[in-house]
């Protein structure tokens, strides 16, 4: 009995192995390649500079007034390129400014905040901050 | 595979705990679907049918509650085929349609619909056989837990193809982090990534467990006390990919418990599952196994003919990247 249902796993094992690198990702298959595609040593977030220049996260706002909508195409910081992003984490963050456009109260910059990385420094990585856009907001 | 810890149990709580997660799967693609009409992210070679669902009440309520119905067929044990079948394609469906609209597929979701996958196969397969439910049952397991074990082996050998073993550096993982870290955050997971982001040594270690952890779910498929080891180590694994960067993989942390740890026929018997059950396989018919081998590859081979020449790999191809990470500079 146990040799047949570990000849059943191992089949499935490799039927499923081979049909998600058949088809990349559709569903119930995937090869799970999720951050595997590329080595990086730089990282960014989009986030937001109050008016001290101090750090917050998008969401710690309620509503932004913005001139433009929020560009988080890599070429907008294209004097920073290259640097590692992650699209949807880019994605989620300019919907979330157009999706709560509204009054704002103080101004804020909404960022490329880019870091760079090295094998040997330890401690916080340097960074720099690249204007996405000048907007004001009302803090949560 | 030489033994499970439901050898003799009803494997009814792996079915039922099956059928919940993938229930859960199912709800939160739904609430999501329905909070995201199509627009300027959607896949451009999307048919109309798939986007059409995106942003929709009515028609995602209906999906879904086609798809709890299946699922709890499934879960009864009484039609396990079938409500299987309609409770994974609605699921395809649900979760095709939200990779469609929007930026591309949420992996985390796929865990339960391979599981499901494997245990529907398994089960089939050794029913086909001559094998009655109980001893199918025990197949299904067995299948589920391929699924699982190419999931993980999936995961590793992309890292390996894409970037080599130097994926395990010093700066990849860190950078990975940093790009979810939140960057105001306090408490136990922030202080556990900010750790990790100053120590290059500690990323690359972390780095390299991830690729060992996940090349080693090959020993699911051994005895069980190394499968319920190796699943403290993958829930471990999720665990801290949590911890550090929000990424929630529920469906994971969920199954492979369910699957891999001794918890279960304890808690089955308490909760009234049948205790003893028989999985006599010294009837099989050696003929009727044999057809059921030659379809089960037959049904591979076409599905395998059906991925490579079909259109199917230049849709995924192009827009089921989006959501990883891009444009690296090495």
């Amino acid at each position: 009995m146990s040799s047949s249902r570990l000849a059943v796993a191992i089949a499935a094992a490799v039927g499923y192995f081979v049909l998600s690198r058949a088809v990349s990702n559709f569903y119930p298959f995937s090869t799970f390649e999720m951050y595997s595609t590329e080595r990086v040593d730089s990282a960014s977030r989009v986030i937001a500079l109050d008016e001290h220049g101090a750090a917050h996260e998008l969401d710690d706002y309620t509503s932004f007034a913005c001139p433009r909508p929020i560009d988080v195409a890599y070429r907008a910081c294209a004097s920073e390129w290259p640097f590692y992003y992650v699209p949807y984490l880019d994605q989620r963050a300019a919907d979330f400014v157009s999706t709560h456009a509204g009054a704002g109260d103080e101004p804020v910059r909404v960022v490329r905040r880019i870091y760079r990385l090295t094998d040997q420094d330890r401690g916080p990585p340097p960074f720099s901050d690249c204007e996405l856009g000048a907007c004001t907001a009302r803090r949560r | 595979m030489t033994a499970s810890y439901f050898d003799g149990h009803s494997r009814a709580p792996l079915r039922v705990g099956l059928a919940a997660v993938a229930a859960l799967d199912l709800a939160s693609t739904a609430v999501a679907l329905r909070a995201t009409p199509p627009g300027p992210h959607s896949h451009p070679l999307a048919p109309g049918w798939l986007l059409a669902l995106g942003g929709t009440t009515l028609p995602v309520l209906a999906l879904a509650l086609v798809g709890f119905v299946g699922l709890g067929l499934f879960a009864s044990g009484r039609r396990t085929l079938v409500g299987g079948f309609v409770g994974l394609s609605a699921l395809a469906f649900a979760n095709e349609s939200l990779a469609a609209v929007w930026l591309g597929p949420s992996r985390s979701h796929y865990f339960a619909g391979a599981l499901l996958l494997g245990w529907l196969a398994g089960y089939a397969h050794a029913r086909a056989t001559g094998r009655n439910h109980d001893a199918a049952e025990a197949h299904a397991e067995s299948a589920a837990l391929g699924a699982l074990t190419a999931i993980y082996l999936g995961a590793v050998s992309s890292k390996l193809i894409h970037s080599g073993p130097g994926w395990a550096d010093a700066t990849t993982l860190r950078g990975v982090l940093l790009c979810h870290a939140r960057v105001d955050a306090t408490g136990l997971g922030p202080s556990l990534e900010r750790f990790v982001v100053d120590h290059p040594a500690v990323g690359r270690g972390l780095a390299l467990a991830t690729l060992v952890v996940q090349a080693g779910s090959v020993l699911l498929l051994s005895n069980r006390r190394l499968r319920a080891g190796w699943g403290v180590l993958l829930f471990g694994f999720h665990f801290v990919v949590t911890l550090t960067t929000g990424i929630g993989y529920l469906g994971a942390k969920l199954l492979v418990p369910l699957f891999t740890w001794p918890w279960s026929p304890v808690t089955a018997a308490r909760l009234g599952f049948p205790r003893r059950v028989s999985e006599d396989e010294h009837a099989l018919d050696p003929a009727r196994a044999r057809r059921a081998d030659l379809v089960a590859g037959v049904i591979f081979t076409c599905a395998l003919g059906l991925a490579l020449a079909s259109p199917l790999r230049r849709y995924t191809a192009l827009h089921h990247r989006h959501s990883d990470g891009a444009a690296s500079n090495r």
